[in-house]
């Protein structure tokens, strides 16, 4: 169990900090400006290399060592799994909708 | 509180399989024994109102690393009236009843992932249920999303007056008055199977080293009885009052949005969940969760939660005095509150205490954590003809006790 929320995590950067180095991704768009012709097909392989390889870029991903705060229970989302069974019993029984409590393994990526 | 002698048993079995999960624990890794227990009280203005007590106790442990292994006991022990309502015929009756429940389950854990399969088995005096679920999930790009998926099926049976006389006359439809005779082959009471398969999948990205968010589905299907075979509804004006008479198929559909953010300035953290909700039978609803987490020194936790809930009634409902003068919307009817338009609110607070054996001391646990939490869940009927409207809040109180070893 991590120490809780020390101040030692407050120097820690943002995953975004950095995004703005180099050459705006805009870039891409402005280089077929004004040709027409194939704007389309250009702006769905931007879109496309975004979303695939985006996720793997290393400044858009949070390092091991970025994960002391996510390792605290107070940011799992399924921490404490008998207190939110009680709170869900509670409530789906004066409540006439289900759902939205998340599915085990979520987000911190601790392992 | 009364617990059975079967309720017992099973609390005493937990706490064997606590000492031995504590015993492997520290040749293997971790364990861990909880118990906690909820008092939920609902007075009338009418009558006694409802109270529930719900204890709960868990225990589970991590082995090699890679296998866990969890069993825990809960149960309901119910006692109150009826809700009172405004047709006279319906007057409050006094009733209690014990609901059980027993479930296992075994976990496979690697670094990028991992699949669990539980089962849990649940008793009351008219109502049996049997459930498998199975969980799997895995981490993508570098551990910085998770995709999940979760699936349970019920096998459940409830019990209900024999109704072979109504010959399929909703009208004639007689409501259960005990459940003394119910699962013994006693004349004048029948089971009707219900089958449940629940599907959940959901996607949680760790977006910065301060967020996650998580986005998921929720899709349900019951086919079978899901009426309450005691509730009985005053349909038109003269007087006749069938047993409530609900559709046996319902598809529900859930999306929904979760967020965690820490503020490590403040030593704590948010939760928001916002969920919208649709179903066949047009239950429509928005609710929306906000939970705020702070440490207090070293050794104390608190926290603070709001939570709303708003949604419209089920085609079919109409409140007492709508079916008292128009009759019934079509071949159905409910008293059920959960199916007419109506709100929620909810606000709270908890404090969990900790204790940690100090560096270099051996101890022969990791952690104990003690927590109180108190709540007030505020109901906004959409009118006093509706279903339950003589009780209009409920106070939830529960203290739990966890030991990780």
């Amino acid at each position: 169990m991590p120490l809780p929320f020390t101040s030692k995590h407050l120097p820690l950067p943002l995953a975004g900090e950095g995004r703005g180095e180099g050459k705006p991704l805009s870039g891409d768009f402005r280089a077929g400006e004004g040709r027409g012709e194939g704007k389309p097909l250009k702006l769905s392989l931007v879109l496309f290399a975004l979303l695939v390889g985006g996720c793997s870029m290393s400044k858009w991903t949070v390092k091991p060592h970025q994960r002391e705060l996510l390792a605290d229970r107070i940011m799992q989302l399924d921490a404490e799994a008998q207190e939110r069974s009680a709170e869900e019993h509670v409530l789906a029984n004066r409540e006439g909708a289900i759902g939205g409590t998340g599915t085990s393994g979520g987000g911190c990526g601790c392992n | 509180m009364q617990l059975t002698r079967t309720g017992s048993i099973a609390i005493l079995g937990l706490g064997l399989l606590a000492i031995g999960f504590a015993r492997s624990a520290r040749a293997t890794n971790t364990a861990e024994a909880a118990a906690r227990v909820t008092m939920f009280d609902e007075p009338s203005d009418k009558n006694i109102g409802v109270r529930v007590i719900h204890p709960q106790a868990d225990v589970s442990a991590t082995v090699a690393s890679t296998l866990a292994i969890a069993a825990g006991y809960s149960a309901d022990v119910v006692s109150g009236a009826t809700p009172a309502t405004f047709d006279v015929v319906s007057a409050a009756t006094k009733f209690s009843d014990t609901r059980h429940l027993v479930h296992g389950g075994l976990g496979y854990d690697r670094s990028d992932g991992g699949i669990s399969g539980a089962v849990a088995y649940g008793w009351e005096s008219d109502y049996k249920s049997f459930v498998l679920s199975g969980n799997t999930h895995h981490d993508l790009y570098e551990h910085n999303f998770t995709l999940a998926l979760a699936y349970s099926h019920n096998w459940d049976t409830v019990c209900d007056a024999d109704n072979t006389a109504a010959a399929g006359l909703p009208l004639d439809l007689v409501p259960l008055t005990s459940s003394a005779g119910c699962f013994t082959n006693t004349t004048g009471y029948t089971t009707h199977p219900l089958s449940i398969d629940t599907f959940e999948p959901s996607l949680a990205w760790t977006m910065t080293p301060r967020l996650v968010v998580q986005g998921g589905a929720t899709i349900q299907i019951l086919d079978g009885f899901q009426s309450n075979p005691y509730r009985k509804v005053g349909v038109g004006s003269q007087n006749r009052t069938p047993q409530e008479h609900l559709p046996e198929f319902r598809q529900r559909y859930a999306l929904f949005a979760r967020l965690s953010y820490a503020f490590p300035e403040l030593r704590g953290s948010t939760y928001a969940m916002v969920r919208g909700y649709d179903d066949s039978w047009n239950v429509r609803a928005i609710t929306a969760d906000l939970v705020g987490t702070k440490y207090i020194g070293q050794s104390m936790l608190a926290s603070l939660r709001a939570h709303y809930h708003l949604q419209g009634g089920a085609s079919f409902y109409r409140n007492s005095d709508g079916y008292r003068v128009l009759g019934p919307a079509g071949q159905f009817w409910t008293g059920d509150r959960e199916l007419s338009p109506m709100g929620n609110y909810l606000l709270g607070g908890k404090l969990s205490f900790f204790r940690r054996p100090q560096q270099e001391r051996a101890s022969w646990f990791v952690e104990i954590e003690l927590g109180g939490k108190y709540e007030l869940l505020i109901y906004r009927p959409e009118s006093p003809f509706a279903p339950n409207a003589d009780r209009k809040f409920a106070h939830i109180i529960q203290a739990a006790a966890t030991i990780r070893f």
